[in-house]
């Protein structure tokens, strides 16, 4: 009876199961064999070379900035969103006329496409006639060219892709707040102890649970950062703001360089798994039972 | 128990209706292959090659059309399929890629699975040729224009693509700013020329040159009157075209390129502006010449400014005497997958177009290819003010698409990118090593 429950069970796994078989497994797979070739993404005709693609990857400058980039877009999304996000979480969780209204206001950026919000910065942003600059010119003065080094585009991106996705961390933190028992509070009040305390001592551990979640998720997104670069620098200037994704997506679609472009996506892979897998492992090693 | 009984049952209806579903999905699919296989035999020898003779025979068919047409060109586009529809009962199945539709196009080649007709953008010989049905032998195909031909006709004769309008590519100019700067744009003959009349520009309080190097065309369009034509500073067409080109005269193309940096003939921004922005500062008249772009551009100023005053001049000859040439491209141009299974079908709508391309080629603003365009196009009232200035002007497919192999639009974008970023010695050492390695790798794949 009982094995035949486990095997019900498990039977339910199957349309998952499935699923990541069609849409991941066989695709990584032929993924992998795209970067043994040298293809132009579209002919019949492709042409074996081995491990070269992966070895170009060693001698390309644009693939170590991107990955450079793809780090900063990662940890600095990752650390902005979770002090906002924890920041916010902690104010709305807080009893006060209008609360519903800040929350949804918060919450409002990650309801915008990727797409939308960088094509909405870009007018913000932009050198001539950009929102921003008009407010400057406003005091006097000139225009700024904030996008004119690769850094100034890495920092504005990171900074818009923080914002616009701070409301995700919000709520997952308040949703661990609000799973604290109060009871646990209210002794560390009857001991006298700090608000700082409290939260240093009580709240954090216990929210360890949804900081893995958030950090994870928002480390993951950050690495597959593309959209919103896309739409508001276009990678520039000088392919200097890409991310790995996005050099990927050039290099099979622009670049008609399919093979390498699988490489660098296994590569991307790789790294995403290196770095998010440890994290993850920590993390839970810090998280508690109560 | 008996709850956790109809749980479990529920649980395997679901999971037996998902497998069914599944089943049903790729078993719908496998029938459609192998019944279209049996129903779809070429239809071709029922109604003849002309497919125009046929017409009322092909209700109850469908085709399926790829655009990566937009805006005003894509309604006309539109209008002539709808009227085909109902002039003929076939079912349109029309798919607008718009940005996305060469990365689309890329992706269904490599599975071949193309729509039965699409748009060969400039490329029909280069990129999709190996996917095309030939159209020499198509009643509208000795109706092209010589410009067309030109450009779209392989070197066996054969014709891949109906060319319904024309990209007329030189160098746009707004006389309003020119007129203010006291400048006359049709005296340019060199670049020399363009060079003292960009620095009246400036002293005017203008922005002289308006390229931007977010795009490959200030390092690609413009150099026929370098290295190809005749009169031109260098002549490297044999070594280009047979891949053992160096290269290292290329180089004079960056140092002049240099001086529109060194002079500030260019916007601060140009290299992350994006075309939206200038046609908006062109229609505000803060510039005045974009050099190596269609006249499309022209008809988009005009639409943000309907009093601007644009003109077109044919790009610079190196030196004097030099050629001054307008390169000419695929603008609104079809053609059809060779292993459609509707293939009379797709003929007799390309005859459709080729019989009325009018509103196409008014809508683009480019210039027109066949002889039903009898309203003249902005693009084309444009060409002929220049070659009323400019009698002697040589036309030439777009240099890219006849000197490089295909892949090199991308490579010159990016090379693009580092020149505006740094125009120093090491620089252009830099640049001229990437381009010439591209060349190379992309060339050997050409011929693979």
């Amino acid at each position: 009876m009982e094995k035949k429950r486990k095997w019900q069970l498990l039977s339910l796994c199957i349309p998952a199961f499935l699923l990541i078989v069609i849409f991941m497994i066989v695709p990584l797979g032929n993924a992998v064999k795209v970067s043994f070739f040298k293809w132009n993404g579209y002919s019949q005709k492709m042409k074996w070379i081995g491990l070269e693609n992966y070895q170009s990857i060693f001698t390309d400058k644009v693939f170590r900035r991107s990955t450079m980039n793809t780090f900063i877009y990662g940890f600095g999304s990752t650390l902005l969103q979770n002090i906002a996000g924890l920041s916010a979480a902690l104010f709305v969780n807080r009893q006060f006329k209008g609360r519903n209204f800040v929350r949804l206001i918060l919450y409002m950026p990650i309801m915008i496409s990727g797409v939308i919000m960088g094509a909405i910065q870009y007018y913000v942003f932009n050198y001539d006639n950009g929102v921003l600059n008009n407010i400057l010119n406003l005091f006097g003065i000139e225009n700024i060219y904030w996008m004119e080094s690769g850094i100034g585009s890495v920092l504005i991106i990171t900074l818009i892709n923080s914002w616009q996705t701070m409301g995700f961390c919000m709520l997952i933190y308040l949703a661990g707040l609000q799973n604290i028992p109060k009871m646990y509070e209210e002794a560390a009040l009857l001991d006298g102890t700090s608000r700082r305390q409290i939260f240093f001592k009580i709240d954090l551990p216990l929210l360890m649970p949804a900081i893995t979640t958030a950090v994870i998720t928002n480390l993951i997104g950050g690495f597959k950062l593309y959209d919103l670069i896309v739409t508001l620098t276009s990678g520039g200037p000088n392919r200097k703001s890409l991310s790995l994704s996005y050099y990927v997506s050039l290099l099979y679609f622009n670049d008609e360089k399919a093979g390498y472009s699988a490489a660098v996506g296994i590569a991307l892979f790789v790294i995403i798994f290196i770095v998010a897998v440890p994290i993850n492992q920590y993390l839970r090693s810090r998280e508690v039972e109560y | 128990m008996l709850k956790r009984k109809w749980a479990t049952t529920t649980m395997a209806l679901c999971l037996a209706a998902n497998t069914v579903l599944l089943a049903a999905c790729g078993g719908s699919a496998s029938d459609q292959q192998t019944g279209g296989a049996a129903a779809d035999t070429p239809r071709q020898e029922q109604t003849g090659g002309d497919g125009q003779a046929a017409a009322s025979d092909f209700s109850g068919r469908t085709i399926e059309i790829a655009t990566y047409l937009s805006g005003e060109t894509l309604d006309a586009y539109k209008k002539v399929i709808a009227d085909f529809e109902n002039e003929t009962g076939v079912k349109v199945t029309l798919d607008e890629y718009g940005e996305d539709y060469e990365s689309t196009m890329k992706t269904r080649m490599a599975s071949n699975d193309l729509p039965d007709i699409f748009e060969t953008h400039g490329w029909s010989l280069i990129r999709y040729k190996e996917y095309l049905t030939d159209l020499s032998g198509e009643p509208w195909a000795k109706d092209l224009n010589k410009a067309a031909l030109g450009v779209i006709q392989d070197t066996d004769g054969k014709l891949y693509t109906l060319m319904a309008a024309g990209s007329c590519l030189g160098t746009a100019v707004n006389m309003k700013v020119c007129e203010d700067a006291g400048v006359d744009p049709w005296a340019i003959e060199t670049w020399e020329d363009f060079n003292a009349a960009c620095d009246k520009i400036k002293a005017a309080g203008f922005t002289p040159i308006g390229n931007y190097f977010t795009s490959a065309g200030a390092l690609a369009n413009a150099n026929g009157s370098w290295l190809s034509y005749e009169g031109a500073q260098f002549d490297d067409n044999e070594a280009i075209l047979n891949g053992t080109w160096d290269w290292a005269d290329f180089k004079t193309i960056l140092d002049y390129l240099q001086t529109w940096f060194d002079n500030g003939y260019v916007y601060a921004d140009c290299g992350t502006v994006k075309q939206a922005d200038l046609i908006e500062r062109c229609a505000r008249n803060e510039c005045a010449f974009i050099v190596g772009i269609g006249t499309s551009f022209q008809t988009a100023v005009l639409a943000q400014n309907p009093d601007a005053k644009m003109a077109m001049i044919p790009i610079c000859a190196s030196k004097e005497g030099g050629t001054r040439f307008c390169g000419i491209g695929e603008g609104a141009a079809f053609g059809i997958w060779k292993d459609t299974k509707e293939m009379d079908v797709c003929k007799a709508f390309l005859n459709y177009v080729s019989q009325n391309a009018d509103g196409i080629s008014i809508a683009s603003g480019e210039i027109s290819t066949l002889p039903c365009q009898v309203t003249k196009s902005y693009g084309m009232q444009l060409m002929e003010e220049m070659e009323s200035h400019f009698p002697d002007v040589f036309y030439d497919n777009l240099w890219d698409r006849k000197y490089m192999p295909s892949g090199m639009w991308s490579v010159f974008q990016v090379a693009a990118g580092m020149f505006c970023e740094d125009q120093s010695e090491e620089s252009k050492a830099e640049i001229i090593a990437y381009l010439q390695e591209n060349y190379t790798d992309l060339y050997e794949a050409a011929q693979e």
